[in-house]
């Protein structure tokens, strides 16, 4: 039968490669935000900001939050040198939290340790979070950042967190200590009276539990504060 | 550069010459020997039909309709397979669901917002989500004075905040939040998945 086309004379490997194109453009992660940027900001803005953006993906540093930030100042209309102020501070954090948490940190703990850091927590908490128990500490970070956001000093909140981590408190046990803690504020409490008394409350509740219910706990390491 | 030749060009080119024109007498029975290694050399192993057809180099003739097909095929078969392969979390995590909070739905990343905002005429929620743009994921009023919305979020670590009337923004009461920003804003704080633990 004669062929209806000819153009199409590929041969079976280069068949498969240009039909599995398509998969591949899907399934590739989004882009670094650029033409978002360039619809909110203006040209030099967002040129001044694409170039940090640039610089940080050179870097390794994940660059959806300095999208972000420049997006919420696009939306909050600040001033360009603001926007790029705050997207060039960022990248800075997250450059700090990366060397702070001494490698191996994923992009959410990243980000959570920048945030953390720009709220004046010590930078050897982070990787002191991460030695007293493993797993991922993107939770107890969001915690210290919201105890050091509503007036806990922030050594005295990383010195909490990392005592409750250490004590074996979950995720989800610190995400209620958190709770505990804001309302305690709320209510007229000493903000690091707040803290202290109700992590110690929380790190007793953990101790009088079984031990069947409860993950082991890491031996301590020199130099970490006792509970 | 020029007194470290040991051979001039000449004495080079005459040498080359000479290799070529009087060639270096075969060894005798070099040719036997030769042929025996080769006939002793293991037979090519035969490709499977199926290699053989992928990596043949042949002329492959395709209407142009098969390979848009082909084409289609492949690009659903995309969308499926990083859906598939999408990183899982175990679970979600957020506030206590009083007042103002989000409350995430484990399975399906659902979080839903709610704000109480009495006289309130319109209230949405912006976040690193939908870009920060007020007019992405307006909120439904439910009842006098809370507005409710849900939204579908990838696993991580979220910052968000209300918009009230158009204008003013606000943390969410109940919800974590991150430190002040450049911007003179604490943006409240959402975790999906994040915790292992939970």
């Amino acid at each position: 039968m004669k062929p209806r086309t000819s153009w199409a004379r590929l041969t079976g490997p280069t068949a498969l490669l240009v039909g599995l194109l398509p998969a591949a453009v899907v399934t590739k992660p989004s882009s670094n935000g650029a033409t978002e940027l360039a619809t909110r900001l203006g040209p030099a803005t967002a040129a001044a900001v694409q170039s940090i953006v640039d610089d940080a993906g050179r870097k390794g540093l994940p660059i959806g939050s300095l999208v972000s930030t420049a997006l919420e100042g696009a939306a909050r209309r600040s001033a360009a040198d603001r926007i790029i102020a705050a997207v060039r501070s960022q990248a800075a954090a997250l450059g700090q939290a990366r060397e702070a948490f001494l490698g191996g940190a994923s992009e959410a703990e990243l980000v959570a340790g920048a945030s953390a850091l720009r709220a004046g927590v010590p930078p050897d908490s982070l990787a002191r979070l991460r030695t007293v128990r493993p797993g991922p500490v993107v939770v107890p970070l969001v915690v210290l950042s919201d105890m050091v956001a509503r007036g806990v000093p922030p050594a005295p909140a990383a010195s909490a967190v990392i005592a409750a981590r250490r004590a074996g408190l979950r995720d989800s046990d610190l995400l209620r200590l958190r709770e505990h803690v804001a309302q305690d504020i709320r209510s007229g409490t000493r903000p690091v009276e707040a803290a202290t008394v109700r992590t110690q409350a929380f790190v007793r509740a953990v101790g009088s539990e079984t031990p069947r219910s409860r993950p082991e706990r890491r031996p301590y390491l020199p130099g970490e504060n006792s509970p | 550069m020029g007194d470290r030749t040991d051979w001039d060009d000449e004495q080079l080119a005459e040498r080359v010459r000479g290799y070529y024109q009087h060639p270096a007498p075969s060894e005798p029975g070099a040719r036997e020997r030769l042929a025996r290694t080769l006939a002793e050399l293991p037979a090519p192993r035969r490709r499977a039909p199926l290699v053989t057809w992928l990596l043949g180099d042949r002329m492959v003739h395709l209407h142009a309709a098969v390979v848009l097909v082909v084409a289609a095929v492949m690009l659903v078969a995309g969308f499926s397979i990083g859906r598939l392969t999408a990183p899982r979390w175990p679970a979600a995590s957020a506030s206590n669901g009083l007042g103002a909070s989000p409350k995430a739905q484990d399975p399906n990343r659902l979080v839903e917002f709610v704000l109480v905002a009495p006289g309130a005429s319109c209230v949405s929620v912006v976040g690193d989500f939908n870009a920060w743009d007020a007019a992405a994921t307006p909120m439904a009023r439910q009842g006098a004075e809370t507005w409710v919305v849900r939204v579908r979020l990838s696993p991580g670590r979220h910052v968000y905040a209300f918009v009230r009337d158009g204008e003013r923004w606000i943390s969410d009461p109940w919800a974590p939040l991150a430190p002040a920003n450049e911007f003179g804003f604490r943006n409240s704080v959402v975790i999906v998945g994040e915790s292992a633990e939970s």
